[in-house]
């Protein structure tokens, strides 16, 4: 007689309390990697929200509020910064690149950042993903846009429609510039970065919009400036908001930050975006942390159900457990079987899981890509996911000693006879 | 006379109580013989089965099944020693409710290697054994081949049991109220089955009831209250409650 024979036809014997046992742990294996997926993916995809920048610099404030309206687009520059220290650092011997970062104006809650190609031809995401257009291509004439990817699926706007921009960020924009309408001509690829959300004009251009205000005032009635009457040569940015920075080589990373921290001429910073990023997530994976909390909870709170399980039908089995010894069964038989069948559970919950993972992550994966940017891959369990099986496997094993053991100490008390 | 069972200045008590719930001086049983075991409930029939059965051992004395003293063994080989020289019947709930007649009938030879090497050895498979000794107790192929052992009858329920109790031809077979949960008519049918099938394997049956009305069909009638020295002193309650 093999414990596995006994084992497997009880377990049969209780479909109802097997399966929902089984689901049970499957529904936490599943929630427990499933998490762990998003919050690996979700970390990564905020690493890379930028990358082959070596250097962000603005004007002097917290390195996290820098990162936040340079990158995020969220909040707003205390001080912008003038075209000239742009333009002097632009050519600094040791710079490979700057891609300078206009922000201000808006349109119906997206940020309008005025740049200039070496966006285009520059900006990375994701590892050493560059900008691709989905249709289109960059700006050429003054009054052209290129909207990012989740832009133009939601405004359902494409190539060629004419828009408006407003003046002033997200909730307190006040006035539109009607004088002044755009061309959309170029759509960008989803990167599921902040520039998905995104309109890009040409430093001209931002400067156009304004020839005709006064320190942040909308023109006077007559002082108006019309698009015939604008005159290219006039068209000379006064200030960026912050500009990108990429090194011939990185070896001088800190050395051009210090010079940049001690630049006479006006207070700028320089900051290192990946160090700060990290330090970014840091502040927010409190809530990273919580998920974790929360997974693992489910994850014990299943391992108590399984008990209840086996431990409510144990009395039942004591009857069980009596014929098995009176044919001679040794006690040894009996704490195998309970242990073979919480092991059997566990490790069915556990397939079950990870194929409703999978199962999860293929139907989810355009809805998560779509939606939230978040790239999931089918890749194998990684390490991680095997060290949490694992400990799932060996929770299972040592909360089936507890049913084991009483199973054990029962069949000792009632020898052969069942009085019930 | 081969002697199957000896019990020898045996004292039992459960832990916990101070008082030996059994006090036997003497306890013999030949090889083939009968023996009914009468007692009131509570009397401590049950416990000395657990003993001679090797589940329970006693704090004194020996208990030899076959010349071998299961006190001196180890749990383990008491449980391999249970398994390849007894056989149970109990009053109820005798059957795993999950496997079928057939497969609870042959379990003993699934534990023990010298009942399944007898079967074999009577010819054929354990399987046909078992087809054999269901047909001797009128178990017809309809409830060999039922699944659900819960849907018997309490009579083919029990009869299935014999059967296990008996396949392997054990040197004694051990039952604990079998009949109580059956009606005069099929009670007298199954004891009757039963004494046959144990005088052709010739097996010692060790039969425990309280019903005095079976006893006139065994070689001997051993009432517990005489044998048990401890039940002197506590019978008073026990005989109440029993009677109850
Ligand atoms: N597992 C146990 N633990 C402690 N005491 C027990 C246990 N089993 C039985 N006893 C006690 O031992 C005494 C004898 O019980 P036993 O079951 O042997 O009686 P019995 O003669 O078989 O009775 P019945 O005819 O009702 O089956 C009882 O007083 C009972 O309380
Ligand atoms: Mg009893």
């Amino acid at each position: 007689m093999t414990v596995a024979r006994v084992a497997i036809k009880s377990l049969l014997s209780r479909k109802v309390t097997t399966v929902l046992t089984i689901l049970s742990i499957a529904l936490s294996v599943s929630l427990l990697l499933g998490i762990e997926r998003v919050r690996t993916a979700a970390r990564s995809s905020f690493e890379s929200t930028v990358s082959g920048v070596d250097l962000i610099v603005g004007a002097r404030s917290g390195p996290v509020n820098l990162l936040l309206y340079s990158v995020f687009r969220i909040g707003n520059a205390t001080n912008n910064i003038s075209f000239e220290s742009f333009d002097e650092w632009s050519r600094h011997k040791n710079v490979d690149w700057t891609i300078p970062i206009s922000l201000g104006d808006s349109h119906k809650g997206y940020r309008v950042v005025g740049t200039n190609q070496n966006y285009f031809r520059h900006y990375m995401h994701s590892g050493s993903q560059k900008l691709k257009f989905s249709s289109g291509q960059t700006f050429e004439q003054l009054f052209d846009v290129v909207i990012g990817a989740e832009i133009a699926e939601r405004l359902k706007y494409s190539v060629g429609d004419r828009i408006v921009l407003s003046h002033g960020s997200e909730s307190v924009a006040f006035q539109d510039h009607y004088d002044k309408p755009f061309t959309i001509v170029g759509v960008l690829k989803k990167t599921g970065t902040p520039v998905d959300k995104s309109l890009h004009i040409s430093l001209k251009a931002l400067r156009a919009l304004h020839l005709d205000w006064q320190s942040g005032a909308p023109p006077r009635p007559g002082e108006e400036v019309s698009v015939e009457e604008i005159v290219e040569s006039e068209l000379v940015p006064s200030d960026v908001t912050a500009f990108f920075v990429k090194l011939k080589s990185r070896i001088a990373v800190f050395k051009l930050q210090r010079e940049i921290n001690n630049y006479q001429p006006e207070a700028l910073m320089a900051i290192l975006p990946g160090i700060t990023l990290r330090d970014l997530w840091q502040t927010l994976g409190t809530a990273e942390n919580a998920l974790l909390v929360v997974s693992a909870m489910v994850f014990f709170v299943s391992l108590i159900g399984m008990l209840i399980a086996l431990l409510s039908t144990l009395n039942e089995r004591r009857r069980e457990m009596a014929i098995l010894r009176s044919v001679g069964a040794k006690k040894g038989f009996i704490f195998t079987v309970l242990v073979f069948e919480t092991t059997l559970l566990t490790a069915s919950g556990i397939a079950l899981g990870v194929s409703m993972l999978y199962f999860g992550l293929i139907v989810g994966k355009p809805i998560l890509e779509t939606k939230l940017g978040l790239s999931l891959g089918l890749m194998a369990p990684s390490n991680n996911d095997f060290f949490y099986l694992i400990s799932i496997f060996g929770g299972g094993l040592v909360a089936s000693i507890v049913p084991a053991w009483r199973a054990y100490r029962n069949s000792l008390g009632d020898g052969l006879t069942i009085r019930r | 006379m081969q002697s199957i069972l000896e019990i020898k200045n045996l004292k039992f008590s459960w832990p916990g109580s101070s008082a030996p719930l059994l006090d036997i001086e003497s306890l013999q049983v030949d090889k083939g013989e009968s023996v009914f075991l009468q007692g009131a409930s509570g009397s401590g029939k049950s416990t000395l089965l657990n003993l001679i059965g090797g589940v329970l051992v006693p704090q004194e004395g020996s208990v030899e099944v076959l010349s071998k003293d299961l006190v001196k063994m180890t749990a383990a080989e008491r449980d391999q020693f249970r398994g390849d020289h007894m056989g149970f019947i109990f009053q109820m709930f005798n059957l795993l409710p999950y496997f079928s007649a057939m497969e609870n009938a042959t379990l003993p030879c699934q534990f023990s290697k010298v009942k399944k090497a007898r079967t074999l050895a009577s010819g054929g498979s354990v399987e046909a054994e078992a087809t054999r000794l269901f047909a001797e107790l009128k178990l017809g192929p309809d409830v060999l081949k039922m699944k659900n052992v819960t849907q018997l009858s309490v009579g083919q329920q029990q009869r299935v049991a014999a059967v296990r109790a008996l396949i392997g031809k054990p040197e004694i077979v051990i039952a604990d109220e079998p009949t109580s949960a059956l009606d005069a008519d099929i009670r007298d049918r199954f004891i009757e089955l039963l004494f046959l099938e144990c005088e052709k394997i010739e097996a010692s049956l060790l039969f425990v009831s309280h019903d005095q009305s079976l006893s006139s069909r065994f070689d001997r009638t051993i009432r517990l209250s005489d044998l048990n020295r401890a039940s002197q002193a506590v019978s008073s309650d026990r005989e109440l409650g029993g009677s109850l």
